[in-house]
């Protein structure tokens, strides 16, 4: 450890390819505690590392993991893995979590961060043993899907290696491709298409390091009673059913994205909700590593050896969001984008631009079309397919939907969902002010696990027809909140388990490094790493005109029009101390 | 770990929630078989989630407060106790009630006839 704090190994590992050159970089005791660690770790690299320009998809592109005090602890949930880098599908930061045994793994390395610049000659699995970096051959594991993947350098390696892998989707470059590790993927913005870019079939990890923590009789009470705070009603709703259980409230109250956001609920929700699916195809429920909660529900195919995992995200994506409530369906193109290694939620709502604009008679045949209709679930599975394979009308889709509309024009750039690049979550905004104004505003693009305020929009605790500044206020502790959990990697469906976050955080905080940082201090390191990547995508071209939300969802009789979205923003920019110019954002 | 929804299934049929499910229509003598006392509202609760799971999706009761409502919810559906309501009748605090399109937990927010009461987990996360 290069400082006197503890839960933190205070360096880094730089590893450049095509050599695998590795060499240990330390993180000043000072930069630790500004950027905690997690998310907020991996963008301070990626923001020190990624030059102005960068090609995504190129060597100096950099891609990164970090890990967080937490993780290995035994806290509860904290077993995640942060990876940040220029995203190829918006251009700005792209940043994803994932959890379980990989980020154990990486902890034990001895380094709380790896990140790789350059490319690799050919297919390559690169090994990272307590620090030592080596590149073996991949072209056997081409064309695995990333659980394949795993077992099978397991099988070369040893049962102890943890793997990141990524799968057809990565290979060919899809553009919200994902990385995938022991069933979980890091799903948003294009990990798995940079990591291909590298030439990196899977990186597989083995460490025997663990930092020591400063009171490790205090931690492990406060852990046993967060423990046992995890397994309280706050989370029952994701322990017995999953996130699925949103979907038909969501149709009911009207925010259920339908038909590519055309509506807000769904006359087929009955038949695909969480409730229908647990009665007719639940299978069973697994936890990730070191969780105490368990949200992870895998279901039964009709017809089709074996369970897939649905989570909400993939249940509107893949069903309401393309019109279709065959819930076999749905669990296969699930299924399918786990196998193939690519984000559901950007799968879906791109396909769902597909079909509106074969509503509208826009023909996409010249692309490789034509698109499917609505509703078409085998067109649907026939095409999730193709745009892992990058063949056919796929081969525009794996673009994603900004860039699609864009080669396509006549007009389909305004049904394109996306904010930034990134397609639209979950969570119909036409009646969610707090979540619309995170949406428009949240440096990765359209995400609900950035800007999480939908709950505030869900919950007492805000008047939906509140002034501006209120609704912006709580669309800044959303964001916060979030930046906060994402670096300690603290899982956020422990959210309401929590009185005082940031307070109890703190304590946590306290007892592994030693800091003596109160919730405050946490309160405002999130907030300078949420001031970070607005700064890194200033440097990557932000412009004022990047925060704002789809035509759709503010013209016509949308609930929120774009005079009403510009002054949320403007409170929001108030209240951050941000002016609405490029490269005006100060270093928090 | 004991699922609440597994140690109820045991004694109790899991409902297929669809849209026709029939309200839960339970009878309890202190509710005058089953209505409601005079001047009292009955509102049928929209479930979801687990209360769903457990109860099905409509329940009916009387209550003209959200608080009478949620303590003769207990009465008419007994399998929420525990899981979703606590020994006073109220909601714990991972549920929440929507009335009228407001998400409240207001025991004395007050009903008619004509309200509509939907009851789901305060999480909404995805």
């Amino acid at each position: 450890v290069g400082s006197g704090v503890h839960g933190v190994h205070g360096r880094w590992l730089q590893i450049l390819l095509p050599g695998a050159e590795a060499e240990a970089m330390p993180i000043p005791e000072a930069t630790s505690a500004a950027v905690i660690g997690g998310a907020g770790l991996a963008t301070r690299l990626l923001f020190d590392l990624c030059p102005p320009g960068a090609d995504p998809l190129g060597p100096e592109n950099p891609l990164i993991f970090a890990s967080s005090p937490f993780a290995g602890t035994g806290i509860t949930t904290a077993s995640k893995v942060a990876i940040a880098t220029r995203s190829p599908q918006t251009g700005m930061i792209g940043d994803s979590l994932s959890s379980s045994w990989l980020a154990l793994a990486l902890k034990r390395t001895g380094f709380d961060a790896i990140a790789i610049t350059g490319q690799a000659t050919d297919w390559s699995l690169m090994t990272i043993d307590d620090g030592q970096v080596r590149l073996e051959p991949a072209a056997d594991l081409l064309g695995l899907d990333p659980s394949a993947t795993a077992d099978a350098v397991r099988a070369r390696l040893g049962s102890e290696w943890r793997v990141a892998a990524i799968g057809e989707a990565g290979e060919r470059g899809v553009r919200y491709a994902a990385i995938a590790n022991d069933g979980r993927l890091a799903g948003r913005t294009g990990t798995g298409a940079v990591m291909g870019s590298k030439r990196l079939k899977a990186i597989a990890v083995r460490g025997s390091s663990l930092p020591r923590v400063a009171d490790a009789a205090g931690l492990a009470a406060a852990a046993r009673d967060l423990t046992r705070r995890s397994l309280g009603p706050e989370t029952a709703k994701y322990r017995e059913l999953g996130t699925a259980a949103n979907l038909a409230f969501f149709s009911r109250i009207g925010i259920l994205p339908t038909r590519n956001f055309a509506a807000g609920s769904f006359e087929g929700a009955e038949a695909i909700s969480g409730e229908a699916l647990f009665a007719g195809h639940h299978a069973d429920r697994h936890a990730c590593a070191a969780c105490t909660i368990g949200c992870e529900h895998h279901y039964r195919l009709k017809g089709a050896a074996g369970t897939t995992r649905l989570e909400y995200e993939s249940l509107f994506a893949l069903g309401s969001g393309c019109g279709i409530d065959d819930p076999d369906a749905i669990l296969r193109a699930a299924m399918t984008c786990d196998r193939l290694g690519m984000d559901s939620i950007s799968a879906g709502g791109t396909i769902a631009w597909a079909m509106e604009c074969r509503d509208r008679g826009i023909d996409l045949t010249p692309w490789g079309g034509p698109a499917p209709a609505f509703g078409d679930a085998p067109a649907m599975l026939a095409l999730l397919e193709e745009i892992g394979a990058r063949r056919g009308l796929g081969d525009l889709l794996a673009e994603g939907s900004r860039a699609a509309a864009a080669a396509v024009g006549q007009g389909s750039e305004a049904w394109a969902m996306h904010v930034k690049g990134l397609e639209l979550p979950g969570y119909h905004p036409g009646r969610l002010r707090a979540m619309a104004l995170g949406l428009a505003v949240s440096a990765r693009g359209a995400c609900h696990n950035r800007s999480s305020a939908y709950e505030a929009d869900l919950s007492d605790a805000l008047d939906p027809d509140a002034e501006a500044a209120v609704i912006a206020a709580a669309a800044i502790a959303a964001e916060d909140q979030a930046a906060l959990m994402d670096s300690l990697t603290v899982c956020k469906f422990l959210r309401h388990v929590f009185d005082d976050l940031p307070e109890e955080a703190a304590t946590l905080y306290r007892l592994v490094t030693g800091h003596d940082a109160n919730g405050g201090d946490l309160r405002n390191a999130a907030a300078g790493i949420v001031a970070m990547r607005r700064r890194f995508n200033e440097r990557m071209g932000w412009t004022p005109a990047h925060d704002t939300l789809p035509p759709r969802l503010l013209d016509g009789d949308a609930a929120i029009d774009r005079p009403a979205l510009d002054r949320l923003i403007a409170a929001y920019e108030r209240q951050r101390g941000w002016t609405r110019q490029a490269g005006s954002t100060p270093a928090a | 770990m004991t699922s609440c929804i597994a140690a109820a299934a045991s004694s109790l049929a899991i409902s297929s929630p669809v849209a026709s499910s029939p309200v839960t229509s339970l009878t309890y003598s202190s509710h005058m078989n089953g209505h409601c006392a005079e001047a009292l509202p009955s509102i049928v609760i929209e479930c979801f989630g687990v209360p769903r799971v457990l109860a099905g999706a409509r329940v009916e009761a009387c209550g003209g407060t959200l608080g009478d409502l949620a303590g003769d919810l207990a009465k008419r559906a007994p399998v929420l106790s525990g899981p979703v309501l606590g020994p006073d009748g109220w909601v714990l605090p991972g549920y929440v009630f929507v009335v009228d399109g407001r998400f409240t937990r207001d025991p004395h927010t007050l009903l008619g006839p004509e309200s509509a009461v939907l009851l789901v987990a305060s999480a909404a996360g995805g």
